[in-house]
């Protein structure tokens, strides 16, 4: 409306003469993703020597004047710690949005520059940026931001501890595509081939049940049938091993919330009442107590996990009410991701309990990720559990195991191999220091 | 000879603490092309401006460039430890930050009525007030300082010992120690000098080609020594330390650090673990070790003990070895700590202290800090050549295979000139 006004009015807009670039993602950017360039910063190796803030203030203004360098290495003096400010190149960079005239933009080859001849030098960037990367150049009083210094970083080059490098980014994500296509084949033998088969599966001597609906045959008929207790075993020993697996890989429900997730990537947020991850456990006791009190499952009938398996017929019907409750859960993912799974799936909450016990445990070592504004673990997390204040603070974030579904998301995408998979009595945190 | 053109800012720094007055005037280019930096125009000022008990901080031409370890400022007085006129090196970053700031020497004259901070940038000086800071642990009165100043780039500041007027005092650069043990806190304290701030915000051009001609020298170090470097503990190795005091650092989790643009460093970081006996728990430290001489008395003295002592040390601004001189021989940790607390607030008559048969002449006119790893006449030679030039010292004596004419030809790569700069320096050397 308002450019139709601007239109009438013969107005020209910066939208005109500079339009904002329009995004374009590709089928094979899901699951090959473009390069995506930067520094990596070690402060292992780091001695603080200062060498890249002299040989990049040298390209920046022709003079040794770390001041004026597009990348600081600073000393904590307390904790004795280096650490280094510099653009990550971002994949949606905040100073893209922040500038008011347009000037930053973002090359085919993922490098973030600044076009001084349209910088205005406003410092709206500098404050956009979680990094504060972009800075003003005491002398000249441009802003100098890094632009790797097309492809050939000298900071890089002439670094003598070898503290930086130059990575080009993951061009090939293989858990993602691992995880898809595990998730793609589990969902076609349990929810097409196998129809309605899940909750209790028999494959000649081995058996398999889902243990939800196991607990609830117990309650309901007031039995403990050891057949129905070992056909458990699959998927509690699976927890055990590797948390909770199922959740992540396997549950055709989970692969089907991925998939909605995708068409939906806006959120519109959940009310705070409903975000109770100690819900799913009251639904699971609830449960149980139905059962119990009615005498059959109360909460197979819909479960999604269930209804998905039965929402498609043998004969190419179409069951309603599952598909209902599919659909009905489905659409919560434009609230959060993975609504149901973080809050209200029973099945979840008792592998939850298992896992707690498992084996494994997902570490994130804050002071091997370097990047305390990084954070693209806990942006991927479709459980929501990192917790990306304490990584910018630069602790290492608890995990919960409970509520892990160990997709491996963070693994996959830290560019920094600081998220990584422990067994649960190894204490070291990756690049953490331990005495 | 325009031969420093680019590697001077032509400024000195005038500061009369007593008028609390400043101004900033040309550099002479005949004292530059005679005495050609560093220490041998400090002394050139010192005697310009002798009756007013100056303290002069200079660089050389090459410090702030890409010669290797260019991060030396070099601080010369008459020591009031010593009784000699003496010259204290001023490492990590705190030559380069000072050419940055826009002066290349600074005179400080006179005597402040109350206690005083001097922040310099862009070429000009300020004179501001420090009472605030009098009294205060240095790890306190640096995030003041921070603050108030805007994260300066680099900071002396003496501690609650030279307020005091104790004997051992120490200048730290940052909370990170250093090389004075001559007296330079004393002196500053003396002048009511609470600390010197260097705010770095220009640059020089220096000479093109610079860069090639320090990744040779890098390439041929690192062909000599190998890439592995123990950082402070290789530099220990050199001075000659026994294998459980060498222990005691292993033991720790460290890290190297390193000054301005050294490619091999010699400080580390450590991480350690001890029982602070005042509060009674178990609590984790880190501590920047840049002071071998001083690490060494201390450990020599209390083992294991050696990281909570060297931090309290740092902490009040005290010299190791002062402190090591003075600590007895056993005792507990506490003790140890309440007698460095004690050595902070007891005011004294700065003596000479040393371990062992104490400095001889030639490590006394350079503060008796700069470990003697070399013969007498090559140690000599170095450490003057550092001095002179504005690189680090103690760089040039762990790797003697860096020749004069491999430093010179940072400034020229004329032959000619070349020549006229070994002269002067040969001259300035043997006089």
């Amino acid at each position: 409306m308002q450019k139709q006004t601007n239109e009438q009015n013969n107005i020209i807009t910066l939208e005109d003469l500079r339009p904002r670039p329009e995004e374009k993602k590709t089928f094979s950017d899901y699951f090959m993703p473009r390069l995506h360039p930067g520094i990596l910063f070690d402060p292992e190796k780091c001695t603080g020597c200062g060498t890249c803030e002299m040989v990049c203030s040298l390209r920046n203004i022709s003079k040794v004047a770390p001041a004026s360098a597009s990348i600081k290495v600073l000393r904590d003096e307390i904790s004795v710690k280096n650490f280094a400010i510099l653009c990550q190149h971002c994949r949606k960079p905040l100073c893209i949005e922040a500038c008011p005239t347009r000037a930053i933009e973002k090359g085919e080859d993922g490098i973030v520059r600044i076009n001084k001849l349209f910088c205005v030098a406003c410092g709206l960037c500098t404050m956009a940026c979680p990094e504060a990367a972009p800075l003003q150049d005491p002398i000249t009083g441009e802003i100098n931001k890094c632009d790797l210094c097309e492809g050939d970083p000298q900071c890089v080059k002439y670094c003598p501890s070898g503290a930086l490098t130059l990575t080009k980014g993951k061009s090939i994500r293989w858990i993602k595509g691992l995880r898809w296509s595990v998730q793609t084949i589990s969902f076609l033998l349990l929810a097409v081939i196998l129809i309605g088969t899940f909750c209790s599966l028999k494959a000649g001597a081995l058996s398999l049940s889902c243990p939800a609906g196991v607990l609830q045959n117990i309650a309901s008929s007031g039995t403990v049938v050891l057949v129905w207790v070992l056909s458990t075993f699959f998927i509690i020993g699976l927890t055990i091993l590797a948390g909770r697996f199922f959740c992540g890989w396997i549950c055709p429900f989970g692969f089907f919330l991925d998939l909605v997730d995708k068409i939906t990537p806006k959120k519109i947020g959940l009310p705070s009442f409903l975000k109770s991850r100690m819900a799913k456990y009251g639904i699971l006791a609830g449960a149980v107590a139905g059962s119990c009190a009615f005498g059959s499952q109360v909460f197979c009938p819909i479960c999604p996990i269930g209804s998905i398996c039965r929402s498609y017929g043998a004969a190419g019907t179409l069951n309603g009410a599952n598909m209902g409750i599919v659909a009905g859960l489905a659409g919560l993912e434009i609230a959060e991701r993975r609504v149901w799974c973080r809050y209200f799936c029973p099945v979840g909450a008792i592998l939850a309990l298992f896992a707690k016990i498992g084996l494994i445990k997902i570490v994130i070592g804050a002071n091997q990720c370097k990047k305390f504004s990084c954070v693209q673990c806990a942006e991927v997390c479709p459980m929501g559990i990192i917790d990306a204040n304490k990584l910018r603070e630069g602790i290492s974030p608890d995990i919960p195991m409970t509520e892990c579904i160990t997709c491996m998301r963070c693994i996959d995408r830290c560019p920094y191999g600081a998220a990584k998979i422990r067994f649960r009595w190894q204490k070291a945190v990756p690049g953490n220091i331990e005495l | 000879m325009k031969l420093f053109d680019n590697f001077y800012n032509m400024k000195v720094g005038i500061v009369d603490l007593t008028q609390l007055s400043s101004e900033v005037i040309p550099l002479d280019e005949q004292i530059i092309a005679e005495k050609i930096g560093g220490a041998a125009v400090n002394e050139d000022l010192f005697k310009q401006y002798e009756d007013d008990t100056p303290l002069i901080i200079g660089v050389g031409p090459l410090t702030g460039s890409f010669a290797p370890a260019s991060c030396l400022a070099v601080a010369t007085f008459l020591s009031p430890r010593f009784g000699n006129l003496c010259h204290v090196p001023l490492i990590l970053r705190a030559g380069p930050e000072m050419k940055f700031s826009g002066i290349d020497f600074l005179v400080i004259k006179g005597a402040a009525s109350s206690p005083r901070i001097l922040h310099i940038d862009k070429g000009t000086i300020r004179i501001l007030s420090a009472e605030h800071l009098i009294g205060v642990d240095i790890p306190e009165a640096l995030p003041t300082l921070k603050k108030e100043m805007t994260h300066p780039r680099s900071i002396l500041l003496t501690g609650p010992a030279a307020d005091n007027g104790a004997p051992g005092a120490s200048v730290s650069t940052g909370f990170n120690g250093s090389l004075d043990k001559a007296g330079l806190a004393f002196l500053m304290a003396s002048k009511n000098l609470k600390g010197v701030i260097f705010n770095g915000t220009d640059g020089l051009p220096f000479a093109e080609g610079n860069l090639k001609h320090n990744e040779t020298i890098e390439r041929k170090l690192f062909a000599d020594e190998g890439h592995k470097n123990d950082g402070f503990l290789s530099m220990l190795d050199k001075i000659g330390i026994e294998e459980n005091l060498k222990g005691i650092i292993k033991k720790a989790k460290w890290r190297n650090m390193a000054c301005y643009h050294c490619p091999f460093p010699c400080m580390s970081s450590v991480k350690f673990k001890w029982l602070d006996p005042r509060k009674n728990s178990r609590i984790e430290d880190n501590l920047f070790l840049s002071d071998h001489l001083g690490f060494l008395a201390l450990a020599k003295k209390r083992g294991k003990d050696v990281f909570p002592l060297l931090e309290s040390c740092h902490r009040f601004g005290l010299d190791p070895v002062a402190v090591a001189e003075k600590l007895p021989e056993s005792g507990s940790l506490l003790e140890s700590l309440n007698a460095i607390e004690e050595m902070s607030v007891t005011p004294g008559k700065s003596e000479p202290h040393h371990i062992g048969e104490g400095p001889r002449e030639m490590h006394k006119l350079f503060g008796d800090a700069i470990p003697p790893i070399l013969p007498d006449e090559l140690w000599k030679e170095r450490v003057w050549l550092s001095m002179i030039l504005g690189v680090c010292p103690i760089f040039l004596i762990r790797f003697p295979q860096i020749s004069e004419f491999d430093l010179y030809k940072f400034l020229t790569k004329n032959e000619y000139d070349l020549n006229i700069l070994k002269e002067r320096i040969r001259f300035i050397l043997e006089n």
